[in-house]
């Protein structure tokens, strides 16, 4: 079964990312051109 | 025929148990501040000497088990407490509280570091009469009667040093300029702590290895996490040179080398390179302890109702010397580096540290015996919701080895026991990093298990918010004759 | 979930509302994703942060989900998130977050 795409077009985005998951400037990487604005962003260091 | 060739000649340990030093911790400290009767939990929640010296972990960061036991023992490990065998450990020791506190006063030249008379009456002739603390004691610190001290301890800009987190006080800290955050008493208790764990490092180093005295260290890097300084110049340093001095290497000099988490992979390296470069001879990199990291996850273990395991300061030195025949080679044709480009993703950033290297020197995953990352106490960190941070750095290290074809997908799972450590570490970032585990490569070079170890470091840069990115660095060290 | 991270999240709720915003997480385990869902739906777990006991009801998805994955250019996702999806346990970090959704 395919997913309905999530719509982020028009959205203000608030992005927390990790440094040993996915770190903040690679998800705003993937998601740049889907609409969305960045209003938050944030990488976490667990350690 | 002898030549500048760096080699590694030999590594130590020291831990310092600190469980009254807890709360000045960056998260205790600021939860004590919101809500104050969270110290008696935190000190509810602390370990005596005893404990920390039967806790497996720690006897594996000073060299009485091999890291390979804990892949034996199943986790959690805090409640499975070893007998004290009482066998010299072969990298350092554990050092007790109140030894520690009357050194942070013997380390302070400024005399902001004030002890209760009583307290140094005791613990003067403790320090005289051992060997490894001997030499950092000659100088009689700054002492208060009991009438003193309760009147110095009214002042709320200085902070009182207790054992164990109960009881009266043994000393306190000052601050060290009114105006100046730079030089506040936690900052000074801070850096003291570092200067402190690090020159006892040396002295482990010292006492472990043949061939060093103090006079032959020409040179001391500091990979240490704290920011020596004044409000004109905050992280001025030079903590190294402070190290230096205390620890009495009279004829040597100090920089300190700042790259977070991963400050001491570059340092062995530039004092590799300075040693082959004939510019210094013997090069010692030291890493002190951080204070601000004990208690990091002290909320989540206190809510589980599990010891407070970041109890302890610890503290690593490495001696990089010249080509001796027989000490272990660091090979400066493999030096891992994480370029700008490389982005800020674990995947990207393994690639330029684990592959890249290996590509250079045309080598296949099967030639490295041994690559070791971030070894961080999973008993610290899982409990805190943070998984195994060792787990997870070589599957992923694994994944991405996979995708470029080095290794096989079936392979994947079993990475991390076939060529990497179990966590062990405290969470004292530098520490845990490939460095706390250079003792051990050495030890198991000698002894034939491995022939080379490739330590990775890494860094994450975004915390000081002046960069998104990470960084990172590795270096392959090898058997000498390889 | 860190302090200053909910302060900012809170603030940015109450001027847009819970219709203009999305989170998007990007935790490495199912622990950290679920409080991170928590915090911003039904309030911080810990209850230490500004958002203890404030239910925002933000809609949040981790990157590693479906609906994420299918929006996101697939040369894109391979080149930059398809390696962590493997190395980390994505599976687990799904189900879980659609389990807390499906409440």
């Amino acid at each position: 079964m395919t997913a309905e795409p999530i719509t982020l077009n028009g959205k203000k985005l608030i992005i927390l990312g990790e440094r040993d998951g996915v770190p903040a400037p690679v998800i705003e990487q993937a998601i740049a051109g889907l609409g969305g604005e960045v209003a938050y962003a944030a990488t976490q260091c667990f350690v | 025929m002898p030549t500048n060739r760096p080699v590694i000649k030999g590594a130590a340990t020291a831990l310092a148990h600190t469980p009254g030093m807890v709360r000045y911790g960056s998260k205790p400290f600021r939860e004590a501040k919101a809500r104050p009767e969270f110290l008696a939990e935190l000190t509810r929640g602390l370990w005596g000497y005893d404990e920390a010296c039967r806790y497996l972990p720690n006897q594996v960061f000073i060299g009485s088990q091999p890291p390979a036991r804990l892949w034996e023992v199943e986790q959690p490990w805090f409640d499975k407490l070893a007998e004290a065998d009482g066998v010299e450990p072969p990298f350092g020791h554990i050092m007790e509280e109140r030894r520690f506190l009357a050194l942070l006063a013997c380390a302070d030249p400024f005399k902001h570091v004030l002890l209760r008379e009583r307290f140094w009456e005791e613990m003067g002739p403790v320090l005289e009469a051992a060997p490894l603390t001997a030499p950092l004691a000659s100088r009689t610190p700054a002492l208060l009667t009991d009438a003193r001290m309760d009147a110095e301890l009214e002042s709320s800009d200085s902070l009182p040093l207790f054992t164990g987190g109960e009881g009266a006080p043994v000393g306190v800290v000052k601050t060290g300029h009114s105006e100046d955050e730079a030089l506040s008493a936690s900052v000074l208790l801070e850096n003291l702590s570092c200067k402190v764990s690090g020159a006892l490092a040396v002295h482990e180093l010292l006492n472990h290895v043949d061939g060093l005295g103090l006079s032959d260290v020409d040179l001391v890097l500091s990979c240490s996490e704290e920011a020596v300084g004044d409000r004109y110049q905050r992280g001025g340093g030079n903590m190294a040179k402070a190290i230096a001095e205390f620890a009495g290497c009279d004829l040597g000099t100090g920089i300190d080398i700042k790259d977070f988490c991963a400050a001491p992979i570059p340092a062995m390296v530039i004092g590799a390179s300075l040693v082959e470069s004939g510019v210094f001879e013997n090069v010692v990199v030291v890493g002190g302890g951080s204070l601000p990291k004990l208690g990091m996850k002290s909320l989540y273990h206190l809510e589980q109702g599990i010891p407070v395991l970041e109890d302890a300061l610890s503290a690593v030195a490495v001696w990089i010397g010249r080509d001796d025949g027989h000490s272990p080679t660091v090979n400066l044709q493999a030096v891992g580096r994480h370029p700008v480009k490389a982005g800020a993703a674990l995947d990207k950033q393994f690639r330029e540290l684990v592959l890249e290297p290996l590509r250079r020197l045309e080598w296949g995953v099967d030639r490295l015996d041994r690559v070791v990352t971030e070894l961080h106490n999973p008993d610290i960190t899982v409990s805190a919701k943070a998984g195994d941070v060792a787990a997870r750095n070589y599957k992923m290290m694994a994944a991405m080895l996979a995708v470029a074809k080095e290794i096989d997908r079936s392979d994947i799972a079993g990475f991390a026991r076939a060529k990497g450590v179990c966590g062990y570490a405290p969470t004292q970032g530098h520490i845990a990093s490939g460095f706390v585990y250079v003792p051990h490569a050495l030890r198991e070079m000698a002894a034939g298990g491995i022939r080379n170890c490739l330590l990775v470091a890494r860094a994450s840069l975004f915390l000081g918010q002046m960069t998104e990115l990470t960084d990172g660095m590795s270096v392959l060290i090898e058997r000498n004759g390889e | 979930m860190d302090l200053e991270d909910q302060g900012r999240i809170k603030e940015l709720a109450e001027e847009y509302g819970k219709d203009g915003i999305v989170v998007l997480l990007g935790a490495p385990t199912t622990e950290a994703s679920q409080v991170q869902f928590e915090t911003v739906t039904t309030g911080d777990p810990s209850y230490a942060g500004p958002l203890a006991g404030v239910e925002l009801g933000l809609p949040a998805y981790h990157v590693f989900e479906p609906t994420v994955k299918a929006a996101i250019d697939p040369d894109q996702y391979a080149e930059n998130i398809e390696v962590l999806e493997m190395g980390l346990e994505a599976d687990a970090i799904v189900d879980a977050l659609a389990g807390m959704r499906a409440g």
